[in-house]
């Protein structure tokens, strides 16, 4: 895999590379980086050359940016393409970065060829909507903010063990202290995303949250797959595949029981699978 | 603020750059990384293009894949640096284990070498300094995590403070980030340090060396008496931190406006 940043107006990204054909755009979750493909992106190889982006306000795509749009978010992700020679690619969105992917579609179209949305965020406007989610970004930053004293560094982990333990739940594994390379990988990765987006998350997740879907997903043209899982740790919110698919003329939905989107690092294999067949369809 | 990889023999190495001009190199601690100029930057930009390196197996670059030969390491890889960006040569400010990897350069390598700080250094001259180094520091005994996390309290939280004051959440994270980018094999650079001949190469600099010194430096005594040893040397000494204020450290980057002034006298 090689590294290396683009410039955009929201400041440098960071765009990791792999090694295939056909490339791929790997859209993150918020609070999370390009490392969390890290075990999808080998997975796509050979058929597939994953371009994984660090979204700004994330890894190590900083940004200084005090307010900024998803169309930004996206923009940024054009212009990694444009660095990178890659004039159309098929598109992976994973909750924060479907959002962001709906909006390339939507935005750029030309650049888009087929798209796979995991867990779309499908918000309500209105006020009251609005006034709930300034509460959870509120809570979250409690939650999030690194103090020196380090007391929020057990909490972050224990986050982390929480997702590790619904994990275990959904395929059958009695949970221990014996935690597994894969797991031990997976906690390591989110607490350094974790501290890298302690400044920023709040900035990302307002994008998200001020975004219009109802405006932008019939807009999308390209063949689109919205996949939605039925894990625990998956928030009602991005439960309602079938809503997203309403507005996406000719999309089509998956259920993937007991997924969530952490998928990408427990079971590449299922989603690369899923991708594969969606993507040679045509 | 630029971002960019240089390519070298060993892969990719991350860096951060700012200004235009001259260029100075800074190499940081164990097992920090670029990111602790990021305060020091912005003032040597305003003469100098100043570029941050994250050192072979910190921050973002690529590392080795076992425990480095020695210093040389190091050095070898920062003259490939200099070369994928096509510098001749370049002012170099090293930092603890930056100033053992500077002085290597610098003595070895004495086309590459403008102008030499050593920050705070840790040259070892007895053996037994050595043996406490190879013994204490250089062994893989921390940071492997466990999934209680309790590798976080033990060692993690510890190590950071020392970096960061207490009342400098900023630096704080930013250390932290780097701490973790690190992870457990951080100390293979230390291993380096520890069997470095530091007092064998001091005199084979011919370049302008400085040393720059900090009241309280838990390094203190060390980086006096490298200086002492070095004939023809400069010295300065930043204040350090307020007694009187809880929390504090004895470390340069902490200091940005005094590190960076004393930087540009030099420099």
């Amino acid at each position: 895999m090689k590294t290396r940043y683009a410039e955009s107006p929201l400041g440098p990204v960071h765009v990791t590379v792999g090694e295939g054909d056909h490339p791929v755009v790997l859209l993150h979750q918020g609070l999370r980086s390009a490392d969390s493909f890290a075990r999808l992106m080998p997975a796509l190889e050979p058929s597939y050359r994953g371009v994984a982006i660090d979204l700004p306000g994330c890894g190590l795509s900083r940004t200084d940016a005090e307010r900024f749009s998803v169309r930004a978010l996206a923009e940024s992700v054009v212009c990694a393409l444009d660095e990178l020679g890659i004039p159309q690619a098929h598109v992976l969105g994973n909750h924060t970065g479907a959002t962001v992917a709906v909006e390339l579609a939507a935005g750029w179209p030309e650049r888009v060829e087929r798209m796979v949305l995991f867990g779309y965020a499908l918000m309500s406007s209105g006020e009251e909507r609005q006034a709930e989610l300034d509460n959870r970004v509120a809570e979250m930053a409690r939650e999030l903010t690194a103090t020196p004293d380090g007391s929020h560094l057990p909490r972050w982990w224990s986050w982390l063990r929480l997702q590790v333990a619904f994990e275990r739940h959904t395929t059958g594994t009695v949970p221990s202290d014996d935690f597994s390379p894969e797991e031990l990988g997976f906690m390591k990765m989110g607490l350094l995303d974790m501290a890298r987006a302690a400044d920023s998350f709040a900035r990302v997740y307002r994008a998200v949250f001020d975004y219009d879907s109802h405006a932008r997903l019939p807009l999308v043209e390209a063949p689109t797959l919205v996949i939605d899982g039925t894990g625990p740790f998956e928030p009602e919110i991005v439960q309602r595949s079938a809503d997203v698919a309403a507005l996406i003329p000719g999309c089509e939905t998956l259920t993937m029981e007991g997924e969530d989107g952490n998928i990408i690092w427990w079971r590449p294999d299922a989603l690369r699978d899923v991708m594969n067949e969606f993507f040679e369809r045509d | 603020m630029r971002r960019g990889y240089a390519d070298t023999e060993v892969g990719q190495i991350h860096y951060r750059e700012q200004g235009e001009g001259d260029p100075v190199l800074l190499l940081h601690h164990t097992a920090s990384s670029s990111v602790t100029f990021q305060r020091v930057l912005p003032i040597l930009a305003e003469r100098f293009r100043a570029i941050a390196v994250d050192t072979p197996g910190f921050g973002s670059s690529d590392g080795p894949t076992e425990i480095p030969g020695g210093m040389d390491y190091y050095a070898g890889v920062i003259e490939g640096v200099l070369d994928d960006l096509g510098l001749e040569r370049a002012r170099i400010v090293g930092v603890r284990t930056g100033a053992s990897v500077g002085l290597q350069l610098a003595a070895t390598r004495p086309e590459r070498v403008e102008k030499l700080v050593l920050c705070t250094t840790l040259f070892l001259q007895t053996e037994e300094d050595k043996r406490y180094w190879r013994e204490e520091f250089s062994i893989p005994k921390m940071w492997e995590p466990d999934g209680r996390g309790q590798f976080l309290d033990d060692h993690v939280l510890d190590w950071v403070s020392y970096f960061a004051r207490d009342d400098d959440p900023e630096q704080y994270l930013r250390e932290l980030i780097a701490a973790l980018q690190a992870g457990p094999n951080y100390w293979w650079a230390y291993r380096s340090v520890a069997e470095h001949d530091s007092y064998a190469l001091l005199p084979e600099v011919k370049a302008p060396l400085l040393f720059v010194n900090v009241l309280d430096d838990n390094q203190y005594d060390l980086t006096r008496r490298a200086h002492e040893a070095t004939a023809g040397s400069k010295y300065v000494e930043l204040p350090g931190p307020d007694p009187d204020k809880p929390g504090w450290v004895g470390f340069a980057t902490q200091y940005p406006e005094e590190f960076g002034a004393a930087l540009l006298a030099f420099l």
